[in-house]
């Protein structure tokens, strides 16, 4: 992948030890204060004041949003945090229009050496610079289940949608990471057949968006668990498509393999398995693999498929949706 | 046949190494002890069980906090804070045997709190800048001057995004875990965090000038 030949790990030996004997034997005494004061194993009293000091806070925050008729703008939108609001480097500038920014940032990554054209910097340029850029009109504050499901409260995420127009509403306005936050909400509250809808839609209209190979492989997972394996394996051969020599590629070529046994197609199910061989042969399913293939040799399954194709990743992702090996539906 | 995928474990990997290199965490009469059976010893209240346990990942702990944070500011704070929690919660560890997972899961919250905190007072104008980036306390001093400029350049770069790329980049391409114990470390799903991941690789990509193009003719 371009991600890892562009930044590699940074080797231990090089970042600072912070372990050092005398600072760990500071912490410990002051933690052993704190414990022998009986501190560590009680709740602190003062936590529910805390709770009821940020609740009015909040609600006085809230008081003085709408009194103001949101003239100001919310403390959110003031935060340099995305990557898109550095559109103020050379490299993209902030005058840029708010749609050329939003295509900029869902760019399929590009080979990394043509990533380095951005003027030469100081590190405490970026940081001085930091908290003052200003946000493009398209970074406006995110929304409040957004936010939400950001930080993991994926239940309070989906009543905050509901009471903002409906999940559905959502999905059908959303952008590509905003269909990935919709999918992990709707996922972690237990609505598959949501999360399904939404990351077909990543697959089907946002496919050079990079979150399209992710939500390709957690298609197929989703889609594996309701039992429409046929469906399944199409998307696990579309998360090949996508990124060929991503994380999950050797799992989805695995995956793949299953889906086609699983449905009884040991034809194809061999033949899959036998790339698997070849393009992972030290891949931890490779023994296994080797053991299957002998077995379904052995015992020739109900289906056949004299002329299937070859089941390569294609090479142009959004362009070429994955090989169909199976009679399934189309997928998208 | 299925793999059934839907709990993640975390997966050892070359960090691991951090605690067992320094020596004092091998020292004392419980230092034989496994994880799993120290964590049992102190929810019966053993002090020096604790401190067995203590020693064994503060060095993993503190290391996990300056790392994510690009300064040493606070990190003894930060672990202090996070063992007391250890301590007080020792109940909710299902799997005592997964206890520096865990604790550090629970510097990467701390540690998130405070990024968070520190923006919210720069938004309200109550900090005028952001916390700048100590390259002493990131860069080890063996590394060399290219190092120090990438790593320098590295951590400017990250200041600038999201409290939760941030860490995620940082648990990945600096404290070396598998995308298997970013997730569990930043507490969110293995999709979660391979797209924080793969946001901050973007951005840093499009923003990084390589200190080796900038010498080269």
């Amino acid at each position: 992948m371009s991600d890892r030949r562009s930044f590699s790990e940074i080797p231990a030996e090089v970042l600072e030890d912070h372990g050092d004997h005398e600072r760990v034997d500071r912490v410990w005494k002051r933690l052993h204060a704190n414990l022998e004061g009986g501190h560590a194993r009680r709740r602190s009293p003062i936590a529910p004041w805390l709770v009821v000091s940020a609740a009015t806070f909040a609600l006085g925050i809230f008081v003085g949003a709408k009194w103001l008729g949101g003239a100001a703008p919310g403390p959110v939108a003031t935060v340099s945090a995305e990557p898109r609001v550095t559109a103020k480097t050379p490299a993209a500038p902030a005058a840029k229009p708010t749609a050329e920014a939003e295509a900029a940032l869902h760019e399929a990554p590009r080979a990394h050496q043509s990533h380095r054209v951005a003027a030469p910097r100081r590190a405490d340029d970026v940081v001085a610079e930091s908290p003052a850029l200003p946000l493009p009109s398209a970074q406006a504050a995110p929304l409040e289940w957004q936010r939400l499901a950001d930080e993991g409260q994926y239940v309070q995420a989906l009543a905050s949608l509901e009471a903002t127009g409906g999940f559905d509403a959502a999905l059908r306005e959303a952008n590509a990471e905003e269909l990935m936050s919709l999918v992990d909400v709707a996922r972690a509250t237990g609505q598959r057949d949501r999360a399904i809808v939404a990351l077909r839609r990543i697959v089907s209209e946002h496919g050079s968006d990079p979150n399209a190979p992710v939500a390709a492989w957690m298609l197929g997972n989703e889609l594996a668990k309701t039992g429409a394996l046929a469906e399944a394996e199409q998307a696990f051969a579309m998360y090949r498509a996508l990124s060929p020599s991503g994380d999950f590629a050797e799992d989805a070529l695995a995956r793949q393999v299953d889906m086609a046994a699983e449905q009884g197609n040991l034809d194809h199910a061999r033949k899959l398995a036998g790339q698997y061989l070849k393009e992972f042969p030290d891949g931890p399913r490779s023994a296994d693999m080797q053991v299957e293939i002998e077995q379904w040799s052995r015992s020739p399954g109900p289906s056949s498929s004299a002329a299937e194709p070859e089941v390569r990743p294609s090479e142009a992702p959004s362009a070429a949706p994955a090989p169909e090996p199976s009679a399934a539906p189309p997928l998208y | 046949m299925v793999p059934e995928r839907t709990r993640l474990k975390l997966v050892p990997t070359s960090a691991d190494g951090a605690a067992s290199s320094h020596a004092h965490a091998n020292e004392g009469p419980l230092a034989h002890l496994s994880d799993a059976q120290l964590v049992a010893l102190t929810s019966d209240d053993d002090l020096g069980a604790f401190e067995t346990l203590y020693r064994r990942y503060a060095p993993f702990a503190l290391n996990l906090a300056a790392r994510l944070q690009g300064s040493a500011t606070d990190v003894e704070d930060i672990v202090h804070d996070a063992f007391l929690r250890a301590r007080a919660r020792l109940d909710d560890l299902r799997e005592p045997s997964a206890f520096r997972a865990w604790l550090g899961s629970i510097v990467v919250r701390l540690v998130r709190s405070r990024m968070r905190r520190r923006r919210l007072l720069r938004t309200l104008g109550l900090m005028p800048t952001g916390e700048p980036v100590d390259l002493d306390a990131v860069a080890s001093p063996a590394a060399d001057p290219e190092q120090r400029a990438l790593l320098a350049q590295v951590y400017a770069l990250l200041c600038t995004l999201h409290a939760n790329d941030r860490i995620a980049w940082t648990l990945r391409y600096v404290e070396r875990h598998r995308l298997e114990a970013v997730a569990e470390l930043s507490g969110c799903s293995l999709a979660t965090a391979k797209r924080r991941i793969a946001r901050a690789q973007h951005f840093l990509s499009e923003h990084f000038v390589s200190p080796l193009r900038e010498s080269s003719p």
